[in-house]
């Protein structure tokens, strides 16, 4: 009882995780994002060439896999969740006075943001209409070495452009110290995606391989996962550890 | 005159308790919560919980209910009014003190003295 005792103190004051874990409870259910990470993976018709078997009984079992991970994505993630870590309702508050002013002010800025591109936008239409043919005649050998830049094969940027999206937002955000290596997670997210995205431009030869059509065509699921399981590790990490004890005392409430 | 500019309300006891202190904690973050998940966020035994549960309905900080969902019996807590100001209060008490201790440490070290750990003054408040 006393090691109980201690065990309740120690474990009972952390107010910032507290917070945290119970502000961010519905979004650190990474279960579900695997679910439908690797429901949207099964999907993928690069899948078939990896298993040695023909083409149509293969779109099979990806099809039944892909079912069965929508069923744990609607079914058994949602019971799990309330199962092991509880239930609760979120709370809703009312956008206060200085987050209205914010709000506005981010409005005006980008209708000045747009209205700025658009007077560029309109000032170089007019000067190439007045001065386009002795413009064009220099142009010509920029725009040439510019095009002798871009690759002869295509190069898919989306998925490290995501990742870096989602970390520019985590840093806008301001990263509270409970939940900091999510920063290191999406920076080395995007820098992995982003080596996937230009090695063939040293390797040419690499674009042919299932792997890395399979990393391309299949980044969205792959991404899903890997942020639903660093989420589920994260609320698991920042619960305390249980204390099994066995009193009566809370079989009433439970 | 110096005494009455340190006094600082002391905080509500029945708030300062660490299990209940973590509880209230979790209940203001949301609308209301279950005993599993308060249970699992403050890990705190289901005994140890049970009991403050009580203490905090008893003194009208918390609103427990009970209802069957799935032939088992769940119970939703959720913070009352007087509940969720109370404890809004606590915190900037809390922030009070924390203020002024700094700023005793901070006058100390000025003057180019040796800061001495003191506590703040509270003021005695009922229980």
């Amino acid at each position: 009882m006393e090691a109980c005792a201690s065990a309740d103190a120690g474990s009972a004051l952390n107010a910032e995780r507290l917070k945290y874990v119970t502000e961010h409870f519905h979004q650190l259910q990474g279960l579900t994002w695997v679910a439908l990470g690797a429901a949207l993976l099964f999907q993928q018709s690069v899948l078939g060439d990896l298993l040695p078997f023909p083409r149509g009984l293969t779109d099979l079992i990806f099809l039944a896999l892909s079912l069965a991970c929508y069923t744990a994505l609607f079914r058994y993630a949602p019971r799990y969740y309330r199962g092991r870590f509880g239930w609760i309702e979120p709370r809703y508050g009312r956008p206060d006075y200085k987050r209205l002013r914010f709000l506005f002010k981010r409005r005006v800025f980008f209708l000045k943001l747009f209205a700025f591109f658009l007077l560029v936008f309109l000032s170089v239409l007019l000067v190439l209409r007045l001065l386009g043919r002795p413009v064009g005649h220099y142009a010509d050998s920029i725009i040439g070495d510019f095009h002798s830049m871009i690759p002869a094969h295509p190069v898919k940027f989306s998925p490290a452009l995501c990742w870096s999206v989602c970390l520019c937002a985590c840093f806008r955000t301001n990263p509270q110290k409970e939940d900091l290596y999510r920063t290191y997670f999406l920076a080395s997210g995007a820098l992995a995606w982003a080596f996937v995205a230009l090695y063939p431009i040293w390797h040419p030869e690499a674009m042919h391989p299932t792997l890395w059509k399979f990393l391309n065509s299949g980044w969205i699921g792959l991404s899903l996962i890997a942020w639903g399981l660093y989420n589920y590790m994260t609320l698991v990490r920042l619960m305390p550890k249980r204390i099994e004890t066995h009193d009566a005392e809370g079989a009433d409430y439970e | 005159m110096n005494d009455d500019r340190n006094m600082v309300r002391s905080p509500n006891r029945l708030i300062h308790e660490p299990a209940r202190l973590a509880i209230l904690t979790v209940l203001s973050s949301c609308e209301s919560a279950d005993f599993v998940f308060l249970h699992t966020a403050t890990g705190l035994s289901k005994g140890n919980l049970s009991v403050q549960l009580t203490n905090l309905e008893q003194a009208g900080l918390v609103a427990i209910t009970k209802e069957i969902t799935d032939k088992k019996m769940r119970t939703t807590v959720s913070l009352s009014k007087r509940g969720r100001s109370e404890i809004d209060e606590y915190w900037k008490t809390m922030d009070a003190i924390r203020e002024q201790m700094q700023s005793q440490k901070r006058r100390r070290t000025s003057l180019g003295r040796r800061p001495i750990p003191q506590p703040a003054r509270l003021s005695v408040a009922p229980i």
